[in-house]
């Protein structure tokens, strides 16, 4: 994967985090059942978008750093 | 020897370590502006990652975050949702304004500005509304260290001289050490905040409750409403998602611009820098879980604190947890408040001196350090003051400094990305979409759906400015040498 396409992809992750932790993009996701890792629903939901983010942030680095040499 | 005496012990202990690090760290850089407000731009990958979590991972995290989840329940999920959605421009803001920094010799925000938007109202308005925003964040961290200390020892010291005690040495190191001496305080500082972050979130429900499963089972039997999104509010009425969402949304605008961090561009060693620090960041977001978890803790224990922002202290004392373990958690809370306060009280002065007075009266090299210095006691001891008579809750105060902040946005992105924009356009935002912050912010019941005034005064700041500049002729093209950097040249660095 190119560091450009590790962007574009890492934009899209960040734009549908954007809508998944915001009104209305949230609302299936609000309520506290199921737990999952022992946290609530929702507290669960956050949790795992700072993840994917993450996992974004760091295809971004690495691709770019690659291309760098 | 009563407990309180061992916890005060270890505090004394941590500010002394504190102290000593940002005085060495200080002697190490040059004496100019350089050297005080950017550090020489010296800032490896290790010491940047821990200057920027310390930086904005501040009493509010420790204190407020977890008075949020004990008070109103998932509410507190919007202060994990927006760190890391608001640090991704930064990921591209950071080399950018960086590259300018060394080519320019910026050390401030409005100092890019007006580089590419020459005017000196601008950069007054700049930092009028900086300091404006700063205020209530250093205030918040400086009640913060008071509430620690005043829970740990009984009530033994009060607020008002825990947090003079903490802030004095906050004062001293940025006073005689300047951005190297915080940089370098911070990575001891992160360390200390991230043990203690990590044992207390795991130990405490464990002890009460057998587990983090059994904690949420309980509070969902008991108090169903706390784990609905979006919470409740502050009078414990289920919260509205205008609000919500407006909060988030504001925070996550908000978070890369704060000139503190913002500043940081220019302080970092290179580019690569700052990007694998963005890249890390999300890491510290993880540190806010098991605080969070710590105030769900205290949702069903038997005592409640004297306020929300007390929990954290509360738990840890009821508890009965070991000495050290107390002593470190105040260490921590400590850490976590100073660690900001002192980016901010630095940023301030620089911010005030650098864009809201050397642009209207020439200074010498060698008396701006000073002034700088003259303003870090001014602009602490107001806010001290101003956190001793006001004591207002944690979260309140980031929320309106959030507000102000917010309003710098448009202007800095029409820097590093806008061919149109002009500088009449970046005015008349800046300065609508201000008012139009402050009045909603005065008038909160005027708000419609409760939405943030932070981001009602950016719809009102980016449709100015796209609008008085397209109708604007005098379009001004991007200049090659700033008017601040011809009369104030990077120090060579030593």
């Amino acid at each position: 994967m190119t560091h450009r396409t590790a962007v574009r992809i890492g934009i899209g992750i960040f734009a549908l985090y954007a809508l998944a932790v915001h009104w209305p993009g949230v609302l299936p996701f609000s309520g506290p059942r199921p737990f999952v890792l022992g946290l609530p629903f929702n507290f669960f939901w956050i949790v795992l978008w700072i993840v994917l983010g993450l996992l974004a942030l760091l295809a971004m680095e690495a691709t770019r750093q690659r291309e760098d040499g | 020897m009563e407990t309180w005496h061992v916890v005060a012990g270890v505090v004394f202990a941590y500010l002394l370590t504190t102290l000593f690090i940002g005085l060495f760290a200080g002697r190490r850089v040059t004496h100019g502006v350089a050297g005080y407000v950017a550090a020489d731009r010296q800032f490896g990958l290790l010491a940047m990652y821990f200057v920027v979590g310390g930086t904005v991972f501040s009493a509010f995290a420790f204190l407020g975050g977890p008075g949020w989840a004990y008070s109103r329940g998932v509410a507190a999920l919007y202060i994990l949702s927006y760190g890391v959605l608001g640090i991704l421009p930064w990921y591209f803001l950071g080399p950018r304004a960086a590259q300018l920094g060394r080519t320019h010799g910026y050390v401030t925000q409005a100092q890019m500005v007006t580089g590419r938007f020459p005017s000196r109202a601008l950069s007054l308005i700049f930092a009028i509304l900086t300091v404006a925003a700063f205020v209530p964040y250093i205030m918040l961290q400086m009640s913060g260290a008071g509430i620690v200390f005043s829970a740990v020892t009984a009530g033994h010291v009060p607020l008002w001289l825990g947090a003079g005690l903490a802030y004095g040495v906050v004062v001293v190191y940025v006073l005689f050490g300047g951005a190297s001496a915080v940089g370098w305080t911070n990575v001891f500082q992160g360390i200390i905040m991230m043990i203690a972050a990590w044992i207390l979130g795991i130990y405490i429900p464990n002890l009460l409750y057998g587990g983090i499963g059994p904690m949420f089972e309980q509070i969902l039997a008991e108090r169903p409403e706390l784990l609905t999104m979006p919470g409740l509010d502050a009078s414990g009425q289920p919260w509205n998602w205008g609000a919500y969402s407006s909060t988030l949304l504001s925070s996550a605008i908000g978070l890369a611009i704060w000139p503190h961090l913002f500043m940081k561009a220019f302080t970092a060693k290179s580019d690569a820098t700052i990007r694998r620090t963005v890249v890390l960041f999300p890491t510290f977001q993880l540190f806010l879980v098991p605080l969070l978890l710590v105030g769900f803790a205290g949702v069903m224990f038997h005592t409640a604190p004297p306020s929300a922002d007390f929990i954290l202290p509360h738990m840890i004392l009821e508890t009965g947890m070991p000495t050290l373990v107390v002593g470190l958690f105040c260490a921590g809370a400590l850490a976590a408040t100073m660690s900001t306060g002192d980016a901010l009280l630095h940023g301030a002065a620089s911010v005030a001196i650098e864009d809201g007075i050397a642009p209207f009266v020439p200074i010498e090299e060698k008396r701006r350090r000073f002034l700088m210095q003259v303003l870090v006691l001014s602009i602490g001891g107001l806010a001290y003051w101003l956190a001793i008579i006001q004591q207002r809750s944690l979260v309140w105060l980031l929320v309106s400094a959030y507000g102000i902040i917010d309003q710098l946005a448009p202007a800095i992105y029409a820097t590093l990305y806008s061919k149109r924009a002009t500088t009449r356009g970046v005015l008349a935002g800046l300065i609508g979409g201000s008012l139009t912050s402050v009045f909603y912010f005065l008038n909160p019941a005027l708000r419609p759906w409760e939405i943030h005034e932070g981001i009602l005064g950016l719809v009102v700041n980016v449709t100015l400015l796209v609008l008085v500049s397209r109708v604007d002729t005098r379009n001004v093209p991007m200049r090659t040498t700033s008017e601040s950097s011809t009369n104030r040249s990077r120090q060579p660095v030593s």
